[in-house]
């Protein structure tokens, strides 16, 4: 009798633990006081709750696939990811803010976005596991792959994606085969980039990076960042960390959760609701379960079988920490407010989705270590 | 699939991405731990949170409304509007002061002023804005100005609503006058406080309330003025006021059974609702807060007491066409000219009629310094009435000053006796004279004159209505104790919200016989006396004209200054309305009492006779 793919209980638990974590997180921050007192269970909460039964169905789905199976070309991977960032730009829907960056299917809406993520960690993994003589070229053609992504998503406009698109290529190329000074060269082209970009951006996305440094604009003049402009949303959630203590002001009791002063707590700024409601205590301990699953992905790293299956835990890992990074950073006045989901944990339907797949692909590199130890 | 070596590279790389992760885990620990661990920096975020969410609110306790004996309303609340600015929000400073001042009616350049040089989020610029003109201002849409409403008193009537009476409330507590000032502690309402909490948008959040103090509204009071008699009075005054520019004068209408306070038109008045604009001592009630030697008006009250008390025969006649010496000083009738009787003397009720001050000087000396102290005291002088208005006057009580200095009693020289006779010498508030003349009214019964209707009676306020008798043999004030004596007591009581009143309500005084009897010579004063021209359209009225000199501060009389003054009662025989008219120092129009007091007496009676509904009765035409 045949056993099933060998499974990492690391992977799955520590994932399945923080998007456990992250429902608690939500239920808080979409939480409405009731009268008489009683549950509540916010349209946000529950979708949370169907997005991850869906993303564990298809993370048993996905991880019994062989993904450590490098296919024959890198466009399976890039033409599904570019259609739906087309399709996003041609029937997606615009929210209130003015950005573009879902199609609605219906009950459903899916952020292509995301998805992209994955599709240009793998592409990246593909190139730069190529044979030593192709790599070189397979660089160029990394960026130029990033850069078609990266325009589609800035003109949802959509910065803190396309920031990931940028640490993924930055992250797998540094450890790939490419000479370091191309690579000097590419980062030394996206800052002079960022000179005539800076015109482009509008007040708000500014001000978002300014308010780090302790100014903002208002009215076209550059400013002191006051407290009720720009710096509004760091200000409360700095608070709200602040207050939590070291074991926070209790679930449910976090005062500048439910009174609206953090800024979508169930999103970007959860991780101030962590800060606020469990303290010291609760941020370490998510902090602890980040800090595990990177050094499980490392540990595979060494384990897997082929270059292919290196970067892709490579680049899972630079897309995990940097997501955490920023999420965490912005509540805490330790990074620009970009508007990045905390992973496994933040509302959202394809960032989880997209995170479960990223654990079944690595699910499937580990059984792959395992079955090529087993049969020898 | 072939499998590669873990090479040495892959080593360094993991091992170098693990570091970057510590490093970067420690540092955001750190931060946490300096964020969250440190108790000063963790209490600050705190109190920061707390003060950012935890919100007071102070919803105003409305004040109590001022009522007219009908309902009508004489005080009230009216909302009004307060305008706020915000510097930090606010665009064009010049356009909106400019709007603004549109509005108000106030120089943009001060608002614009007031608004730069304040450093904080909201400086008001306006106050008191009627709500039409907040609703407009509301309706610009202005950034950075905001309305914000409450009640503020208001006085209907303005100076015609006994504005003396009725007083005054300004949003400081300190600012009280009239019935505001004695009844502010039913009348004020208890703001309340609630401590809650608010969301982002400043919104209550429902069920936050922290502690709560609900507001309390102040009670209602009623008075025993009469909305249409005020404003009658108060017409009658004006004119008065206009013919004959005295320097103070009042109007009194009491009710002489219950001793209500019908109507009380004073001069100077004010208006409340313009109250900072006023001058000051306008305010004042000259009523009870001013004294003035009331003249021959006490020479019924003063003969009636005798008589009562058997210490004068009414048949005695005395002689009233000879100059009398007193002390070495003649003694003359108010007017030189007008000499009453011949040789062989008048009665009493001549001397009444006629108001001969030779006689009744002659009337006061044949009783004595004692007897007469004891019959003013008995008509409720030298003593507070105990109405509910502060600031009230007990009067002085003749010889006031050398007695002030003594302990025991002080023999009055003769000519003093003789001047009480006919109401020099001593000082009395025109609310105590209306009162007296209450006596008179109602058969013979003292009054606690009152401004308070007896149904809304709380707690806090004196209730009798029982005839209390005096022993037999026994003279009031002796029956207060020494320490009431009218010279023990100081002259001006500040504060007399904790009065209690001397007399009870209802004191038998005179003897019903008496009280014809007076009644009788009144009706003869005005039928054919110095009163005639009191003499009113449809009814038999009783008065008594007074011509007062007036004290100067240097002891003796100011030359060429009297009151004038008529107090009497009507219907005669069934007395509805005690009326007292005291104007003082009439510059125009001459200034006898009859001249000048009489005409106002008769405007008020018949006005308030029309009024009043009252039809004209056999008895009145009896009386007559």
């Amino acid at each position: 009798m045949r056993r099933g793919p060998s499974f990492d209980w690391w992977l799955f638990l520590l994932g399945l633990t923080l998007s456990i974590s992250g429902l608690v997180y939500i239920y808080s921050a979409t939480w409405v006081a009731q009268d008489p007192p009683g549950p509540y269970y916010d349209k946000l909460f529950q979708y949370q709750v169907l997005s991850l039964i869906a993303a564990l169905g298809v993370f048993f789905i996905a991880r019994r696939i062989n993904w450590g199976l490098k296919p024959d070309t890198w466009l399976w991977f890039y033409v599904p990811v570019m259609i739906l960032l087309v399709l996003v730009l041609t029937i997606g829907y615009t929210s209130g803010s003015g950005s573009t960056r879902w199609i609605d299917l219906g009950p459903i809406n899916i952020q292509p976005s995301e998805f992209a993520k994955l599709g240009l960690t793998m592409i990246l993994a593909w190139l730069y596991s190529a044979e030593a003589a192709r790599i070189r070229k397979n660089f160029w053609l990394g960026l130029a792959i990033m850069i078609s992504m990266l325009a589609l998503v800035v003109i949802q406009p959509d910065l803190g994606t396309s920031m990931v698109f940028i640490v993924i290529f930055l992250v797998m190329s540094l450890f790939a085969a490419v000479p370091r000074r191309w690579l000097l060269l590419v980062m030394l082209g996206f800052v002079l980039l960022s000179v005539p970009a800076w015109f482009v951006l509008r007040d708000y996305q500014k001000n978002r990076l300014l308010v780090f440094l302790g100014y903002e604009i208002q009215d076209g003049q550059l400013q002191k960042a006051s407290m009720q402009g720009a710096a509004y949303q760091i200000v409360q959630s700095e608070n709200a960390v602040g207050s939590g203590g070291l074991v926070g002001q209790g679930f449910l009791r976090g005062t500048q959760t439910h009174s609206g002063f953090i800024p979508v707590a169930h999103s970007d700024f959860i991780f101030a609701v962590v800060g606020e409601e469990f303290g010291f205590i609760g941020c370490i301990w998510l902090l602890l379960l980040y800090f595990l699953l990177l050094a499980r992905i490392l540990a595979l790293s060494r384990d897997a079988l082929s270059l292919y299956e290196r970067y892709i835990c490579y680049g899972t890992s630079a897309v995990l920490f940097f997501h955490v990074f920023i999420a965490v950073g912005i509540t805490i006045r330790l990074a620009p407010i970009t508007g990045l989901p905390l992973p496994f944990v933040s509302h959202g339907g394809s960032a989880l989705m997209t995170m479960w797949l990223y654990l079944a692909i690595l699910q499937s590199i580990h059984a792959n270590s395992r079955r090529d130890f087993r049969y020898g | 699939m072939k499998r590669i070596k873990n090479d040495h590279g892959a080593w360094i790389r993991t091992t170098l991405i693990y570091s970057a992760f510590l490093l970067w885990a420690a540092i955001l620990a750190a931060h946490l731990f300096f964020l969250q661990f440190d108790a000063t920096i963790s209490e600050h975020y705190k109190d920061s949170v707390a003060k950012r969410w935890e919100s007071y609110e102070y919803p105003q306790g409305k004040r109590g409304t001022i009522m007219f004996r009908d309902g009508s309303v004489a005080a009230c609340n009216r909302k009004v509007a307060l305008l706020l600015v915000d510097p930090t929000l606010v665009g064009d400073l010049e356009a909106v002061a400019q709007t603004i001042a549109g509005y108000v009616g106030a120089d943009p350049a001060v608002i614009a002023e007031k608004v730069r040089n304040h450093t904080g989020r909201g400086v008001e610029v306006a106050r008191s804005i009627p709500l039409t003109t907040a609703l407009a201002l509301d309706h610009e849409n202005m950034r950075g100005v905001f309305t914000r409403y409450y009640y503020e008193r208001y006085y209907p009537h303005g100076s015609f609503g006994a504005a003396t009476t009725i007083g005054y409330a300004g949003p400081e507590p300190v600012h009280r006058t009239g019935l505001e000032y004695t009844w502010d502690g039913s009348l004020s309402g208890q703001n309340g406080e609630i401590h809650y909490r608010k969301d982002a948008n400043r919104k209550r959040l429902p069920g936050s309330e922290i502690s709560a103090n609900e507001k309390q509204d102040g009670q209602d009071l009623v008075t025993t003025l009469d909305q249409a008699i005020q404003l009658v009075c108060e017409d009658e005054l004006r004119q008065a006021v206009t013919g004959h520019s005295p320097e103070w004068g009042c109007i009194l209408v009491l009710e002489p059974d219950s001793g209500e306070v019908i109507a009380n038109a004073t001069f100077p008045s004010y208006d409340p609702n313009e109250y900072a604009r006023g001058n000051i001592g306008d305010e004042f009630n000259v009523s009870v807060h001013r004294i003035i030697e009331p003249g021959s008006t006490v020479k019924p009250l003063l003969a009636a007491y005798a008589i009562d008390q058997g210490w004068l025969n009414p048949e005695r006649r005395f002689v009233c066409n000879r100059a009398l010496t007193i002390d070495g000083k003649p003694l003359r009738e108010a007017n030189p000219n007008h000499i009453v009787g011949d040789g062989a003397g008048v009665p009493v009720s001549e001397i009444i009629i006629h108001s001969s001050n030779i006689g009744m000087a002659q009337v006061a000396l044949s009783l004595g310094q004692s007897r007469v102290l004891d019959a003013y005291s008995s008509m409720g002088f030298f003593q507070r009435t105990g109405i509910e208005l502060p600031c009230e006057c007990a009067g002085l009580q003749p010889y006031y000053y050398a007695q002030r200095n003594s302990d025991k009693p002080v023999s009055w020289p003769r000519r003093v006796v003789a001047n009480a006779g006919f109401g020099q010498g001593l000082s009395v508030t025109p609310l105590q004279m209306a009162r007296a003349y209450c006596i008179i009214a109602n058969g013979g019964f003292l009054v606690q004159p009152t401004l308070i209707m007896p149904v809304e009676q709380s707690a806090d306020q004196p209730v009798a209505d029982e005839e209390l008798k005096l022993p037999e043999g026994e003279i009031l004030l002796a029956g207060l104790g020494a320490d009431t004596a009218p010279w023990v007591e100081e002259q001006i009581i500040i504060n007399s919200r904790n009065m209690q009143p001397a007399f009870d309500n209802r004191v038998r005084v005179l003897s019903e016989e008496t009280c014809q009897l007076v009644t009788k010579w009144l009706v003869q004063v005005v039928e054919q006396g110095t009163g005639k021209s009191a003499r009113l359209e449809r009814y038999a009225a009783a008065g008594k004209t007074g011509t007062g000199q007036i004290a100067s501060e240097d002891g003796g009389y100011r030359k060429g200054a009297y009151s004038a003054s008529f107090a009497g009662f009507f219907p005669a025989e069934s007395p509805r309305y005690v009326v007292y008219v005291m104007l003082v120092h009439p510059r125009d129009g001459g200034y006898y009492g009859g001249e000048v007091a009489a005409p106002v007496f008769k405007g008020v009676c018949d006005r308030i006779s029309y009024l009043d509904h009252l039809l004209p009765g056999e008895a009145t035409d009896e009386a007559r």
